[in-house]
């Protein structure tokens, strides 16, 4: 039972330090910030309290050092420098080491931390003892008691009880000290043509806290009766902020006096219950009575559709209105997040999936079978069912889905650390960490990026004194953002640095044997040399990168992924590399193939098309080899039947599906392309897990089992069979000859 | 039968348009609603725009309607449109995708409310 109790620690305590790295990264950038450094403090104060609850002694007596020093700076001894930050790093990466478990070696990093934090703290001391406030004591000169330390805590936490760890990095009490308003803002007409820009003033808000903005268009004519340089749009917009609304005012101060602008307090409903409705919403802001909101509630449309039609507000007022509902709710989850959450082992959320997939296909069944029985009832019910289904489906997927902003974190330690060894001065810009995405494919995401990320910190940007000698600022940016397209989330990391060297790239290639001498490529192509395996153009092997694997890691794992990664270079402008992964590992858009009497998915995101022939045609095409022409470009082809020993005559007219697998195109020959099919994947059993060419299976709605296509291992075996046949028939002329 | 004639246009904006530019291209637009039945605007090559610019759109689609034809975006958003898209409260949600952001860009949609 303790071990349960002890696996809960480790997996708590290893959120809180990832938190921990990302905190202390903000307290560099901004060391007087008291929220930060209490943070800080409270992070170290739980950690020590649950490692000692659970046995843990040498993770809390190192801990115990650690937060004495944050309790100083929490007290404003002194603030904190690059130093501390550094130290606290370390001592943050120790602490995760000694949950796996203490070695010698974690011992003496223990000892050597406590020295440097002892000596750091009286350096400090005595640069700012005239500061000091006399009674200050030094704990780790005078040893300040735990339960000394405990009690502040215990007081900050509004003497709740203590030793409770949380969820996340946002403590419930952070959020009470945050303050909600609503903001109503419409410039003058003639904003434009003074100069002023509503979008940078939005920016501003935007970095007081979290916003939701609302633009009201309503007041925009059609075309023709437009002036162009009028503003017609206003906003109302939500913001929850710790800066106050003095520091919101302003934002407006130059404005103020040209614009319509009203700033209220949102006063929040306290305790449980639901969010405010948007009819109260909307009585709140003036827009109408109670009463009115009374009268139309009876009828069942929606309420906002309701209150347009009939007038009694505007869309935008509605639209607006919606738009703060949900930024009450988000603000609201936030706080009830440490009661209101549970954590759940991921293999049950995986088996719920899983359940999930098989009622998906049983609806799939029932379907069809209702449609071939012509049974109005069961039909209804079918539908109904089907309903029912895909609802819980989307919930399941939303259960499992995470914001990408937890991986983003991690990196910023990656860049400063990174960047400060080799010397350069980096920024990481953080865009879209609010974007969504299957649990499973950010944890493989990892990976990759660190070694993009790596690649731009190490090859893209340029030492600072080449930056400013080319014109650029000493600091470099690597921007990291995410973003929704479809099915897909879009992860790009982008650098300012120097752009690719194609011509480095073309003769590192050809010295590598990776093209033949004199072969001509378009830019594109000459990009993708960076994903061949053992390319690398770095003049020497670094620590970092340089190795000449890494890239080719990379694009392996995001075709695993079914995603796509692309180049964008421009030479002294940048590098973007773009990640294009799909949302959700579990359900994926398939092309449904049939060979004989048996199916197969082949997955729609490397398809590239489709085409038809007579078999006897394309025998005579090649003279021999499997190759044929497609869209102007010469394809080598491979019959899946000979692969899968499919038996059977195959049909005179076969189809040809042109996938993109291992960098080129290859033709999949089967006899009958279907059409696109929702694939609720399902691993295959233990006795085929090393069944070549095939990546899983899917049940299709009458019951039959389609086994998934792995093109990429398929076009594999295709080419080595392919070389060996090669091989054998030079070998047979060779003995001939003889 | 009359088959009514359907002629469309595409029209390229790039860069990043703003105020001074405004006059120049509402004046675009509506040279090509005036001569065609459909309007498609690519957003490919932008890389952003200002709010006046912002508002052509919405008046665009206006004027397409009473004129009985039909505005549409098209083409993929650059990140720094997308995010200033957001930004101005003309979208809710970054997309890279232009058509599925005209219905938030032409008018106000409502979006599914928690507790109506």
């Amino acid at each position: 039972m303790i071990e349960k109790f002890k696996e809960a620690f480790r997996e708590e305590a290893a959120e809180l330090l990832t938190n921990l790295e990302q905190t202390l990264l903000e307290l560099e950038s901004d060391p007087r910030d008291p929220e930060t450094i209490s943070s800080v403090f409270r992070t170290m104060h739980t950690i020590k309290g649950s490692s000692a609850m659970f046995g843990f002694d040498d993770i809390s007596k190192f801990t115990h050092e650690v937060e004495s020093v944050m309790d100083l700076l929490r007290e404003g001894a002194f603030i904190a420098d690059r130093t501390l930050i550094d130290l606290t790093l370390r001592a943050r990466d120790l602490i995760t080491a000694l949950l796996a478990g203490t070695t010698e070696e974690h011992s003496a990093e223990a000892s050597r931390l406590v020295q440097e934090f002892r000596t750091y703290v009286s350096a400090r001391r005595e640069a700012h003892v005239a500061e000091l406030d006399a009674s200050v004591e030094l704990p780790l000169g005078s040893e300040k008691s735990i339960l000394e330390i405990e009690a502040d805590a215990s007081r900050e936490n509004g003497g709740g009880p203590d030793g409770a760890s949380y969820a996340d990095d946002s403590d419930p009490a952070d959020v009470a000290a945050l303050e909600t308003f609503r903001i109503r803002f419409v410039p003058a007409p003639d904003v434009l043509m003074n100069g002023t820009k509503p979008l940078l003033l939005l920016d501003e808000l935007r970095s007081l806290g979290e916003i939701s903005i609302t633009a009201l268009t309503e007041r925009i004519p059609p075309l023709s009766d437009l002036n162009p340089e009028c503003c017609y749009t206003g906003w109302e917009m939500t913001l929850t902020t710790a800066r106050g609304l003095e520091a919101l005012r302003d934002v407006f101060i130059f404005v103020e006096n040209s614009a319509e602008l009203s700033i209220r307090k949102v006063v929040l409903e306290s305790g449980a219950g639901d969010v405010k409705r948007i009819g109260e919403i909307l009585v709140d802001r003036g827009v109408t009575t109670a009463e009115r909101i009374r009268s139309v509630e009876t009828t069942r449309k929606r309420i906002g559709e309701l209150l347009v039609e009939e007038q009694i507000a505007t869309s935008d007022q509605v639209k607006s209105a919606l738009s703060e509902q949900e930024h009450l709710k988000r603000l609201k989850e936030k706080q009830d997040l440490g009661t209101a959450s549970i954590r759940v082992a991921s293999e049950k959320l995986d088996a719920l999936v899983d359940l999930v997939g098989e009622l998906v296909t049983l609806q799939a069944r029932m379907a069809s079978t209702a449609q071939n029985l012509h049974d109005g009832t069961l039909s209804s019910i079918s539908e109904l069912f089907e309903r029912l289904v895909s609802q819980l489906r989307d919930n399941t997927m939303s259960i499992r889905m995470l914001p990408i902003g937890s991986t983003f974190s991690r990196f910023r330690r990656v860049v400063r650390d990174l960047s400060s060894e080799l010397g350069k001065e980096i920024e990481l810009v953080t865009e879209g960490a609010d974007t969504e995405l299957d649990k499973t494919v950010i944890e493989k995401l990892n990976d990759p990026l660190v070694h993009i990320i790596r690649n731009s910190v190490d090859h893209g940007i340029e030492l600072p004194d080449e930056r400013a000698a080319a014109g650029k600022s000493r600091n470099g940016t690597v921007t990291l953002s995410a973003m929704h397209s479809g099915a897909y989330v879009l992860i790009k990391v982008k650098d300012d640095g120097g752009g690719l060297n194609t011509e480095s790239i073309y003769a590192k290639a050809e010295e590598r044997n990776i093209i033949a001498p004199g072969t001509s490529l378009s830019e594109q192509e000459l990009f993708h040399l960076i994903f061949a395996p053992g390319f690398s153009t770095a003049k020497t092997v670094t620590s970092v990168s340089g190795r000449g694997v890494g890239m080719d890691v990379v694009k392996r794992q995001i075709d695993s992924l079914g995603g796509s990664v692309s180049v964008e270079s421009k030479r002294g402008e940048g590098t973007a590399i773009t990640l294009k992964i799909p949302l959700t590992l579990a359900i994926i858009e398939g092309l449904l193939v049939r060979l004989d009497r048996e199916y197969y998915v082949v997955p729609l995101s490397v398809v590239d098309g489709c085409i038809e022939h007579r078999r006897e045609e394309l025998a005579g095409a090649g003279k021999g080899r499997n190759i044929l022409t497609y869209r102007n470009e010469v394809l080598p082809y491979v019959s899946v039947r000979d692969l899968f020993d499919v038996p059977g005559p195959p049909p005179a007219i076969e189809q040809i599906v042109v996938v993109n697998a291992l960098e080129s195109r290859i033709g999949f020959v089967v006899d009958q392309v279907i059409g696109d099919y929702q694939t609720v994947i399902k691993p295959l059993g233990r006795m085929f897990k090393h069944v070549e060419g095939l990546s899983g299976a899917t049940i299709l709605g009458d019951g039959t089992v389609a086994l998934i296509i792995d093109v990429n291992r398929l076009a594999g075996t295709a080419q080595r069979e392919e070389a060996l046949r090669v091989q054998r028939d030079r070998d047979g002329n060779g003995t001939r000859k003889q | 039968m009359v088959v009514p004639k359907v002629s469309v246009k595409v029209v390229t904006w790039e860069g990043y348009p703003t105020v001074e530019k405004a006059a120049s291209l509402r004046k675009e637009l509506l040279a090509a609603l005036e001569k065609n039945t459909q309007v498609v605007l690519s957003f490919s090559l932008l890389d952003g725009m200002d709010i006046s610019v912002l508002q052509l759109l919405r008046a665009a689609y206006l004027e397409a309607q009473n004129r009985g034809k039909s505005f549409h975006l098209t083409g993929t958003v650059k990140p720094e449109l997308a995010r200033i898209l957001v930004l101005s409260g003309f979208v809710r949600q970054r997309n890279d995708n232009a058509r599925e952001l005209e219905k938030e860009i032409f008018g106000p949609v409502f979006p599914e409310s928690v507790a109506l």
